[in-house]
């Protein structure tokens, strides 16, 4: 039983003001529990106020620290401490984009061991990162949490040593400047403030992301600034380095004729102390510096047509009056209105050029002429080998020739003995009077057949002889078996072998009579080098066929071969073995000439195993 | 010589950058490079091994004695947070200081007021003045340990006890006490401070009670759990938002009980002793507090009152002035509850306080405290623990 049943029980009659009191008592002590709970809830907002006045305040004074540092550098370190100092994030890495468009470390707190610290300031983001393509694609951040986690970012947890953490974007541009990393260890989280997407968290990163972000494009654009203006001082002392000390005259001049600027190379160039001398004194450049107005009416033409000249060359007046040819690069610049500001340009001296020119020009004349003449004499030159050579040629026929008659006159001594003996036969006969018909028809049967024999060696003579009037298609065997004719009594005298071994029946395209001169020149060289070298058995071999196309005659002879130091020279005129009564010297050269340069042909020599080849090579 | 006293902190996140920071800060004040002890108060961020080791190097291995708090307290400057350390060294002809600690605690806490007493005795002289104790906060039931520690101590002369119970800001699941090169948790870091010197502090808890008397009506040791037949839990339920129950921290920070103070302190302390909810079970309804209590005790729910506080504060440095007279404190160690922090006070306004007090006891003096889970100085010659007070030591 409670108090308050035995006190109704005690006072049956309550006292009404009790009751008032204990409804009123019963009011306050709910009123004041409400207001303990109240209380509780004021200071819970009391501590969120304060934490973040803290924050604005920590960000303005970052603001403030900001907007004092003109060194980039110094911003990133500036606000990765704010991360750790203020807004309590373990760690916080800046990444900034290098001309390769990756991402190095570029600043970094929070990573208290060495070895960390060092392994993370090494780290590189590519541009093909998977982290950065939602940043690319607009993201405002990327979070990774135990909860939450970004496609390609979640990887990133162990290289950045932070298990949970935000990326954020800064510089507002397709790729951003600079990439800010924060967040926190695994085994450190619960010391630190979280990462997580609620809106407090995402206010303070936004708010600090937003400030540094605005900054970080006003320095970066402050920095290109500061190097467009330095490269444009660079480029200044450059032009004015240039422009005083080029060899080129360089000006500025107005459109009535009066320099604006000039360097002391024009100044020099007309014969005046100084640029100031010469800006002074030339008050109407036309006028006073043109040697001939017209060079000068047409460089304004042209100006005023096209906007600028190239190389106008023209003679100007130097401050004593002599003359310099100048050539001239100029252009016209114009106001937005297209009114002519001024004319500037660069003047070349180009006197002594102008001489050169002359004078090469006259050097040309003279070795046209020279050349012309050095022709003349050439083909005279040409000419007149072409009548030695035809005369060698002449020679060399006729040196044949000799031999020819020699053999003939050799072949035709026994007919005409023959002739004799029938002839005092006849004689002897009739004084024996034994003279009869049937004799004298014998007889005369007999002297003609020997005549008709001497006849044919005529005949065969004037077949080698007869001139080449034009190129022939013949057969090799015909000329050749011929030649051996004509020579087969000396090699019979001399107890010389001839093989003739054709393959075929193998036809030349060319000059026959000058054909058979070679082939008699070089059967003729074979019998007297084989004479001469008395070689047991000698024999010369002959051989007939076709090759590649090539109709080839080899000729080869077993008498030691060609001595190897004059092999080089058996084919230069005047060169002979023979001795001044034997040879001339004329007939391989002849040979070589008529085969090569009349035939198109090749004809070579070389040494075999025991004797010497020549081989003729024409065409079919 | 006398005594020379500076104090040093730091805010750094790195605790070698920290401990350096502040135990040159420290030297430099007291104008010393070797000092004879060490006093380090931190807050529970830091790689604690690191710091302290960093502190002693940095004081040449002196021997140090501290714990974690909640925040740290130096002259005009409180900081609570997790990243804090306050550093004070002392150099002096004057004063002794011998450290002990004992560890686990938590097994048995008689055993470790015995303990404690075991290591204490031999360091007793004639000369002694005070102990400070810092305690692991979340083990320590103090009536227990007061009462075997003061019976092991065979001692007749009242020693009184200062200190605070280590805190560790909720971030994590264990509090750290310091005693020269070792970290540890569930123990209690002690120095006896003996030598020719006295303590003159104040002790003010600023709650006042809200609704009627309340009875305990189940309860064992420290352990409540029914007040007025129902559970513990459900009494106090009224007084908390709806959505604060599952955040019992925050619920006893800003509710406490009051327990009707003793004769003997009532003089010194007024009506009520304050006890923290240092832990619930929500099973069995009931709640822990920080000393023992029988069935049938009296209590009252309380709450924060700033103007009392601040009423308080006043008292403390008129009790402080008033016994040292006209000398001046060679050093001020502060223990302060956290549940008068921030969670009670601005930024702004916390700070206005304690300058207004460390200006009414002496200005620019060596001062050095934390935030602490319980907070141990004497009330009435009994040595007691306090909650929601403010304990400040004067050493002169």
């Amino acid at each position: 039983m409670s108090n308050d049943d035995s006190n109704r029980r005690a006072y049956p009659a309550p006292d009404p003001n009790l009751e008032i009191l204990q409804r009123e008592k019963e009011a306050l002590a709910q009123q004041v529990k409400r207001l303990i709970r109240a209380e509780g809830k004021l200071y819970e907002y009391q501590q969120e106020l304060d934490a973040q006045l803290k924050e604005y305040k920590g960000l303005y004074e970052l603001n403030r620290k900001l907007n004092g540092i003109f060194n980039i550098q110094k911003i990133f370190e500036a606000t990765v401490a704010y991360v750790i100092e203020q807004l309590e994030f373990e760690r916080a890495v800046f990444f900034r984009k290098t001309e390769k468009e990756s991402y190095c470390v570029c600043a970094l707190d929070g990573y208290y061991d060495p070895f960390e610290k060092d392994q993370v300031s090494k780290l590189v983001i590519e541009q093909d990162s998977p982290c950065l393509s939602p940043l690319v694609a607009g993201r405002e951040y990327l979070i990774c949490t135990g909860a939450l986690q970004e496609p390609g970012v979640a990887g990133c947890r162990i290289k950045l040593r932070m298990n949970e953490f935000f990326v954020y974007p800064l510089g507002f541009h397709s790729l951003p400047h600079a990439l800010l990393i924060v967040g926190n260890s695994m085994e450190n989280a619960a010391f630190y403030r979280r990462v997580d997407d609620t809106p407090g968290s995402l206010l303070s990163m936004g708010n600090l992301v937003g400030l540094v972000s605005s900054l970080i494009d006003n320095h970066i654009f402050f920095e290109r600034m500061v190097q467009a203006r330095e490269q444009e001082k660079l480029a200044e002392a450059r032009y004015r380095d240039i422009f005083e000390n080029a060899a080129e005259g360089i000006y500025q001049r107005t459109p009535d004729g009066k320099y604006i600027d000039a360097n002391p190379a024009l100044a020099q160039m007309f014969g005046y102390a100084s640029p100031r001398e010469l800006m002074t004194e030339v008050t109407d450049i036309g006028r006073q510096l043109y040697v001939d107005q017209r060079y000068y009416a047409e460089l304004m033409r042209s100006l005023e047509k096209d906007g600028r000249v190239e190389g106008f060359e023209t003679p100007m007046y130097r401050k004593d009056r002599s003359v310099i040819w100048v050539s001239l690069s100029m252009r016209t610049v114009r106001d937005s209105d297209g009114q002519v500001l001024f004319y500037e340009g660069m003047s070349e001296e180009i006197t002594k050029r102008k001489m050169a020119e002359e004078a090469l020009r006259e050097s040309e004349q003279k070795y046209r002429q020279l050349s012309e003449a050095l022709e003349q004499r050439v083909k005279e030159t040409v000419d007149e080998l072409r009548q030695k050579d035809r005369i060698l040629i002449l020679q060399g026929r006729q040196a044949v020739m000799g031999e020819m008659l020699s053999n003939i006159a050799h072949q035709w001594r026994q007919p005409l003995n023959l002739l004799a003996l029938l002839v005092q036969d006849l004689q002897m006969t009739q004084k024996r009077g034994e003279l009869n018909e049937e004799f004298i028809d014998a007889n005369i049967k007999r002297t003609l057949e020997i005549i008709r024999q001497m006849s044919r060696t005529i005949d065969d003579f004037r077949y080698f002889f007869k001139s080449d009037q034009e190129m022939l298609e013949f057969r090799v065997l015909e000329p050749m078996e011929k030649a051996l004719s004509l020579l087969e009594g000396s090699f019979e005298a001399n107890g010389i072998r001839i093989e003739v071994i054709p393959t075929g029946d193998p036809v030349i395209h060319g000059y026959l009579g000058e054909f058979v001169q070679v082939l008699l020149n070089i059967l003729m060289n074979a019998r007297d080098a084989l004479i001469a070298r008395q070689v047991q058995d000698p024999l010369v071999s002959i051989k007939l066929f076709r090759e590649e196309g090539k109709t080839v005659v080899s000729i080869a002879d077993n008498a030691g071969g060609i001595p190897e130091e004059i092999k080089e020279k058996i084919f230069e005129p005047y060169f002979t073995t023979k001795g001044p009564e034997q040879g001339t010297g004329i007939g391989l050269f002849m040979c070589k000439t008529i085969i090569e340069k009349s035939m198109n042909g090749v004809l070579t020599v070389r040494n075999t195993e025991d004797g010497a080849e020549f081989r003729i090579e024409l065409q079919m | 010589m006398g005594t020379s006293v500076g104090v040093g902190y730091s805010l750094h996140k790195n605790p070698a950058d920290a401990g350096k920071e502040a135990a040159h800060q420290a030297l430099q004040q007291a104008n010393i490079t070797r000092p004879d002890f060490v006093f380090v108060f931190a807050t529970v961020g830091y790689n604690q091994q690191v710091l302290i080791q960093t502190i002693r190097e940095a004081t040449s291995g002196a021997p140090l004695s501290g714990c974690s708090g909640e925040g740290i307290i130096t002259q005009g400057m409180v900081a609570e947070t997790n990243f804090g350390v306050c550093v004070m060294t002392i150099a002096s002809d004057e004063l002794r200081f011998s450290n002990v600690s004992v560890k686990d605690i938590g097994v048995d806490v008689d055993m470790a007021g015995g303990r404690l007493a075991e290591e204490i005795r031999p360091l007793l002289a004639e000369d002694s003045i005070a102990c400070f104790l810092f305690v692991d906060g979340l083990v320590f039931d103090f009536d227990p340990f007061r009462a075997a520690f003061e019976k092991s101590l065979q001692s007749d002369r009242h020693l009184p006890l200062f200190g605070g119970l280590a805190a560790n800001n909720l971030a994590t699941q264990k509090t750290y006490q310091y005693h020269d090169d070792q970290v540890f948790s569930q123990g209690i870091s002690c120095v006896l401070m003996s030598g020719k010197g006295d303590v003159a502090w104040g002790v003010n808890h600023g709650c006042v009670p809200v609704g009627t008397r309340r009875t305990i009506t189940r309860c064992k040791g420290n352990i409540i759990f029914e007040i007025d037949g129902i559970p513990a839990l459900e009494a106090l339920k009224d007084y908390v938002e709806d959505d604060s129950e599952s955040q019992w921290n925050k619920v006893t920070l800003n509710l406490c009980l009051g327990f009707k103070s003793p004769e003997y302190l009532k003089p010194e302390y007024g009506e009520f002793i304050i006890r923290y909810m240092m832990g619930k079970n929500d099973a069995e309804g009931s709640v822990t507090i920080q000393s023992d209590v029988k069935d049938g005790t009296e209590l009252w729910i309380m709450r924060r009152d700033k103007e009392l506080i601040r009423d308080g504060l006043q008292a403390i440095s008129h009790q402080i002035r008033e016994k040292m007279g006209t000398r001046k404190p060679k050093f001020v160690m502060h223990f302060e509850c956290m549940g008068r922090g921030k969670v009670v006070y601005r930024e702004q306004e916390k700070i206005d306080l304690l300058r207004s007090l460390q200006e009414d006891i002496g200005s620019n003096l060596p001062w050095i405290g934390f935030y602490s889970y319980g907070e141990i100085g004497p009330v009435s010659r009994h040595n007691c623990i306090h909650n929601f007070t403010a304990v400040v030591t004067a050493v002169f």
